[in-house]
């Protein structure tokens, strides 16, 4: 016994010793504090994505992350934090210190997470710092390529005379592929929503036949069209895509602008440390300017569209004010 | 004969260079996130494929499909050791494994488990060459009603898994069920039961309730029996292949797992859980002795073991053919196609042939690699159950609370699968089956969003479930399973009671 009673003490000495030498050293950190935005980032920063590992969503941000690496010469680890249509991984970025060292991916479904009264939610856009929009992707519409409709404007008036009658897959309720119907509807034209549990699943009701069109990215589109799996039926937005030259728009099909969109990008905690946000800005619209960077998210289907902070502000606030109003929240 | 050709072709490229490499890395990966419960196949892909930015296309996917296959093999293990499903394809693995490996048979039971994965993983990959573009065509036919009423049957079959008492065993399927409900209405958004938790918005975790459930509860059951009990040694390891008269049913239900596991991979939709289901019933039904199931019968183990296999398999067969992934994990592989430069879709075939069946070539190796490290090491593995509980329990312990943790990264899952594993414990202490509340929780989620899409489509009339053929017969079928079950139950109340359930 007083063999491993000395043995104690000699770890008990070991164990002091070094947090004496810890606490020297977490002594030192403060006299950095000065320099601290100056050389900001000097640890690894966090980029939380709300969504589950391998989405179209997670590659994006990991794309950026890559070169956000380079670009800030610190590790950015990638954790996602999934749950709540996103809004648990939100909540942990809202909730982190404001010191730069932890941003989260920002989608639009941000908003309709607080604004939908059924989920009480008790932080809005004023708890974030929007940093940069990153991707826009604008939403179509496909149909098999023997659907009887030829063409967008033969199918409206179809829908316009045969309420509900026009299946369409979403991808899930109140996602952009929703919320566009519910503005339909609302101009007098209602089909039917069939809400699946994600892209993938609604693609393959509308292929089997289940429903009538499915809801999906434009960039998602171009790829069906190419292999002729589907055809590409109406664009939702006042002008034709890139991705989607040749099909005709819904404000061309029925006259009003009936758009719908995801946009993604970055955000910190609000009140973030104004110098990390200055950093972090600059880093992401560097990346964003690199032509290699465009191509390979143009490969995944998804379309670079730089904001800066103050224009992606002002974008995710028409957004809010539109949502509002279409869904009478 | 045509597909021969290109698969020699294939072989040539699924061997050259690195890719054979990568094929090992690949299953070797797999096998490990299979092993440990909570990490699952789609976080395995998930982890691996940023690394993959570098490397060729094929080399790429044959290590993510190793991954996504390997972890197949590697589920088992827990099922049969420590009675924790390491993911949900092998929950089922349990009912008969977890009770083969107490009597010292657990070599037996990875033994067989392998056989029958490799088998069954061949089988579908037969298909995928011979029969693949024809028949994914023609599965995309089934939607929501055909699942609702795949689940239909699912759930009437269940009654084979009730345990000893009909009653318990339906009132944890209704638990079950009723835990399915947590969450959003997938329909109108509405909350339910979430009692303002932003947690709770999504349901629950199943990896977490299925550790807490079985796996927990078992280590309290065991830490309350026999922590002290050092004496007792477990019963020395036998032999890792089945024991000669075992090998006819055994291989009997290989050969039924392989067909079952693959005709529901090719259905979009579903998930791994139904055909383990429906494999362990029938096994169930067509034994000669009915009575041994759940006490360690090597059928229980064989046929479900193999359905989940040739499962995973038959699921690729969409990926390739249609471009359409019918799982989360197929969905990573179907983003690292993308990320490389090719459209999934029917022309991929005509398109990147020495892709595709470099790949397909390379899932041969790849299952022969699993196979041979399985079946000699089956008794390696089986050497865990000889560690003393006091060492081992904790361990598990540890490894569980990682597990629960990483899915979702919130300790919410942990402290769930703890609430969880106290009830499952209080449960086995009445002796409720545990089997039934999983399996409905599983189904209930499908049978639900399924009912709901497919009443939108029909426009909320029932008989449209009536209409279709496919969906029609098979809720035929199960109604049948019921008024058989219920007839015979009645018949034989006065002669055996109830415990033939």
């Amino acid at each position: 016994m007083k063999l491993n009673l000395k043995k104690m003490g000699c770890v008990l000495m070991a164990a002091v010793l070094a947090g004496a030498v810890l606490t020297g050293c977490s002594k030192s950190a403060p006299a950095d504090k000065k320099s601290a935005a100056s050389n900001y980032p000097n640890k690894p920063i966090t980029l939380i994505v709300p969504y589950s590992a391998g989405g179209s969503s997670d590659v994006g941000a990991r794309l950026m992350a890559k070169r956000l690496e380079t670009e800030l010469g610190q590790p950015v680890v990638v954790e996602n934090v999934t749950g709540a249509a996103g809004w648990i991984g939100w909540t942990k970025m809202m909730k982190a210190k404001p010191d730069g060292y932890t941003l989260s991916l920002m989608n639009m479904t941000f908003i309709t997470s607080y604004l939908n009264p059924e989920n009480k939610r008790d932080m809005n856009l004023n708890n974030v710092t929007l940093l940069a929009r990153h991707v826009q992707d604008t939403t179509a519409w496909a149909v098999r390529p023997d659907s009887p409709y030829k063409n967008v404007k033969e199918l409206m008036e179809y829908v316009k005379a045969n309420p509900g009658k026009v299946s369409v897959a979403t991808s899930g309720i109140y996602t952009q592929h929703h919320i566009a119907l519910i503005a339909l509807e609302k101009l007098g034209y209602k089909m039917k929503a069939v809400h699946t549990s994600g892209v993938s699943e609604a693609l393959t009701t509308a292929m089997g036949g289940h429903v009538d069109i499915v809801s999906m990215g434009a960039g998602d589109i171009r790829n069906l069209a190419k292999e002729g799996t589907m055809r590409p039926m109406a664009v939702l937005d006042d002008e034709r895509s890139k991705y989607l030259p040749d099909t005709l728009t819904m404000k061309e099909a029925i006259g009003t602008d009936v758009s719908a969109f995801a946009a993604r990008g970055f955000a910190c905690p609000a009140n973030t440390d104004p110098a990390a946000v200055k950093r972090l800005e600059a880093a992401l619209q560097k990346v964003m300017a690199d032509p290699e960077h465009v191509a390979e998210m143009e490969r995944m289907g998804l379309q670079v569209s730089y904001q800066n902070s103050a224009d992606y502000t002002a974008f995710m606030k028409n957004v809010e004010t539109n949502m509002k109003k279409t869904m009478g929240w | 004969m045509e597909a021969l050709g290109y698969l020699l072709q294939g072989l040539d490229t699924a061997v050259s260079g690195w890719n054979l490499l990568y094929a090992l890395i690949g299953v070797t990966f797999g096998m490990l996130v299979g092993v440990l419960p909570g990490l699952g196949p789609t976080a395995g892909t998930a982890l691996l494929l940023p690394l993959t930015f570098g490397m060729s296309p094929v080399a790429a996917v044959i290590m993510l499909a190793g991954i996504y296959y390997g972890a197949m093999y590697g589920g088992t293990i827990t099922s049969v050791l420590i009675n924790t499903p390491g993911e949900s394809a092998s929950l089922i693995t349990c009912l008969d494994g977890y009770p083969m490996a107490r009597q010292g048979r657990a070599g037996t039971a990875l033994g067989v488990a392998a056989i029958g994965s490799f088998i069954g993983g061949m089988f579908a990959l037969g298909l995928l060459i011979f029969v693949g573009p024809l028949v994914a065509q023609q599965a995309l036919k089934l939607g929501p009603p055909e699942y609702f009423a795949l689940v239909v049957v699912g759930l009437s079959l269940l009654v084979g898994l009730m345990g000893k008492s009909l009653v318990r065993g339906l009132i944890g399927a209704l638990f079950g069920l009723t835990l399915a409900f947590i969450g959003i209405d997938s329909v109108t958004g509405t909350m339910r039961f979430t009692f303002g938790q932003t947690d709770l918005e999504d349901g629950l975790e199943f990896v977490s309730l299925a550790m807490g459930l079985f796996g927990l509860s078992e280590i309290f059951m065991t830490a309350e029996e026999n922590l002290h009990a050092q004496a007792t040694k477990p019963p020395k390891i036998q032999n890792m292949l089945p024991r000669r008269d075992e090998w006819g049913p055994a291989l009997k239900s290989i050969l039924r797992g392989s067909a079952l596991g693959s005709l529901i991979g090719l259905v979009p939709g579903t998930n791994s859980v139904i055909p383990t289901i429906l494999s362990y019933s029938i096994e169930k039904k067509v034994a000669k002795d009915p009575s041994r199931f759940g006490k360690g019968a090597i059928e229980g183990v064989a046929g479900p073991e193999t359905a989940n296999n040739a499962y995973a398999g038959a699921a690729l067969i969409p990926l390739f053919t249609l471009g359409i992934p019918s799982s989360p994990s197929v969905a990573i592989l179907l983003g690292a196609f993308i990320m490389h430069g090719l459209t999934p879709g029917p022309t991929l075939m005509q398109k990147n042939p020495e892709f595709v069946w470099g790949v397909i070539a390379s899932m041969f190796i790849g299952n022969l690699i699993l196979l041979v490290m399985n079946l000699p090491l089956a008794n390696v593995w089986a050497q865990i159950t000889r560690i003393p509980f006091r060492i081992l329990l904790p361990n598990i312990l540890i490894i569980m609370a990682v597990g629960s943790y990483s899915i979702n990264n919130r300790l919410f899952d942990v402290g769930m699968m703890l609430a969880f594993g106290i009830l499952g414990y209080f449960m086995k202490k009445v002796q409720f089956p545990l089997g039934p509340v999983l399996l409905t929780y599983v189904l209930g989620k499908i049978l639900e969003t399924s009912l709901m899409k497919s009443l939108t489509i029909f426009n909320g009339s029932f008989m449209g479930f009536f209409q279709r053929p496919i969906s029609a017969t098979l809720l035929v079928i199960a109604i049948s399973i019921i008024a058989v079950s219920l007839y015979f139950g009645a018949k034989d109340k006065g002669i055996e009671g109830d415990s033939e359930m």
